[in-house]
């Protein structure tokens, strides 16, 4: 097992209600990412899944827990811009996670402009190579997110995080808003730039089928608790869990009709 | 880009747009326009009706004349110029106050955003007109303080509707994104914020411009604006009341300018938003 980047321990979050019953959105979850690695978090709609997920990447304060990034403990309450470019975020709608009043080379350069002090030349260059690695054409650059399709607009999402050289990506369902064929390309890039930059995923859906092909291990979860967590392969064969079972056997199958002369 | 500049969505557009253009060039270049200086007086020329002849050389006056023989047509040029100018200083000032309010108290919310709306809260309670009345009675009047009138009734409207848009600004996923990478909070509303927010901006700057005329229009009247003798337009108005009876055109042409630039600005603003809600 790889050297863990991120370690992450009795995670949980708790909303205050109206009522004055507390909502427990995620209850004691505790995992560990690997370089180079890609864990994979499962589960429906409301089982906390995205909230780990934005407790992770420092947007929302968590209620309790420890997190350790590179071995060093992160702060609960506010993040060093260090610790923040380190964890970036890939969101699930390519379109509204761009400023649409921006050109596609200023979304790039924004993180290059901030973590790291560059000279204008720089940044173009920087840019110019992260389109690259994202596989869009250059002349994007002076383009504005409104005139790119969805799946362009999820590259350039992923350039922008990719800019900011983090040792963990988490791609929060970054495919359940693109058709099929887009999807198995986003996940290709993704993969491909695992493995030329060692970055880790930390990668969100709402269904096993996306997660097959990326990911390294799966952790399942219901209700705001991890319910069963493994290496993709032993839970798509031995799913232990009712819950996974049951996920298991809600990817579509197709059935292609016999055509016979 | 480009094409959102052309006057698309009909006739409002067109219509508003020239007319606009019109009266700024008829009233910024007054002075090309105006047929005689507006300041000079005749006291053979009093109260010439308009399209009627000078008493002495026998020139057609086309807007009449005043009380003291002077040119109504070039006072309305020149008091457009003036009355024009305080308000579109006005509404910048008030618009770029009110704007940054508005930002600031939607981006932070919480406390910050509790005291600045209830000190709007607090404004709006008391009539605007009032406000002006006292705030010039307490400065003084003139140009300076007439712009710092306006401006202070004006920076509410702004600053509400600024925010109510920040507040459904700052759920998007890119603010969300640019904070999350730790962009810091100036930056987060300079950039990512205040662009999305000026069609807003535009419309309301538009719909308030009209506000500001009448307005500013209202303290001449009520002989709280500039100096008597520079020609405004809401100073015209009250110069001519007391020649009502015989002299309708002195308070009517002025009342008619303001009503036909009033009138172009709404249908302007009425334009702006149709194309920022269709956007």
């Amino acid at each position: 097992m790889s050297e863990p980047v991120l370690e992450v321990e009795g995670l949980r979050k708790v909303y205050p209600t109206r009522s004055g019953k507390d909502f427990t959105a995620v209850d004691g979850v505790s995992l560990f990412l690997g370089k180079g690695e890609t864990l994979g978090i499962v589960g429906e709609s409301g089982s906390g899944k995205t909230t780990v997920a934005k407790m992770i990447a420092g947007m929302i304060p968590t209620t309790e827990g420890q997190m350790r990034l590179n071995g060093k403990t992160l702060d609960r309450a506010s993040r060093p811009r260090e610790d923040k470019r380190n964890v970036q975020y890939i969101f699930q709608d390519p379109v509204s996670s761009l400023n649409p009043r921006l050109k596609v080379r200023d979304l790039i350069a924004e993180p290059l402009k901030l973590y790291f002090k560059l000279s204008g030349k720089d940044i173009d260059t920087r840019v110019d190579q992260l389109l690259n690695d994202v596989g869009l054409p250059l002349e994007y650059r002076s383009r504005y997110p409104k005139e790119l399709s969805g799946g362009q607009c999820q590259r350039v999402g992923i350039a922008r995080a990719l800019a900011a050289e983090p040792s963990i990506i988490v791609c929060d369902e970054p495919t359940s808003a693109l058709d099929m064929t887009i999807q198995s390309q986003i996940l290709e890039l993704l993969k491909a730039l695992q493995r030329s930059k060692g970055v880790s995923y930390l990668f969100i859906a709402h269904g096993l089928e996306v997660i097959y092909s990326i990911s390294h291990r799966v952790m399942v979860m219901k209700e705001g608790v991890v319910v069963e967590e493994g290496e993709t392969a032993d839970i798509f064969h031995r799913p232990q869990h009712m819950y996974t079972q049951s996920l298991i056997g809600a990817i579509p199958k197709i059935d292609i009709p016999q055509f016979t002369d | 880009m480009k094409k959102s500049i052309l006057p698309r969505g009909g006739a409002k557009g067109i219509v508003s747009i020239g007319a606009l253009v019109v009266i700024f060039i008829l009233t910024v270049f007054a002075p090309w326009f105006a047929p005689v200086d507006p300041y000079s007086q005749s006291l053979q020329d009093i109260l010439i009706p308009p399209l009627s002849h000078y008493g002495n050389d026998g020139g057609i006056s086309l807007l009449g004349t005043d009380q003291l023989g002077r040119d109504v047509l070039s006072r309305l040029l020149y008091g457009g110029r003036l009355s024009l100018w305080i308000s579109i200083i006005a509404v910048f000032v008030s618009g770029v106050l009110g704007s940054a309010i508005g930002i600031i108290a939607g981006y932070f919310g919480g406390k910050v955003d509790a005291l600045l709306m209830r000190l709007a809260d607090i404004q709006m309670s008391i009539p605007s007109m009032l406000l002006a009345i006292v705030m010039v009675a307490v400065l003084g009047s003139g140009l300076t303080n007439i712009v710092i009138v306006l401006a202070v009734t004006g920076w509410v409207t702004f600053a509400r509707v600024v925010r109510s848009q920040v507040l459904s600004l700052k759920e998007m996923e890119y603010v969300e994104a640019a904070r999350a990478m730790g962009v810091p909070h100036a930056t987060v509303m300079i950039r990512h914020i205040l662009p999305n927010t000026w069609f807003t901006i535009a419309t309301q700057a538009a719909l308030q411009m009209s506000h500001m005329i009448l307005l500013a229009a209202a303290l001449s009247f009520l002989g709280l604006g500039i100096e008597v003798s520079t020609p405004t337009w809401g100073g015209m108005v009250n110069d001519g009341k007391s020649y009502i009876d015989s002299a309708w055109w002195l308070s009517t042409l002025p009342g008619l300018a303001i009503a036909f630039v009033i009138l172009s600005i709404n249908l302007f603003g009425d334009w702006l938003r149709d194309r920022s809600e269709a956007r």
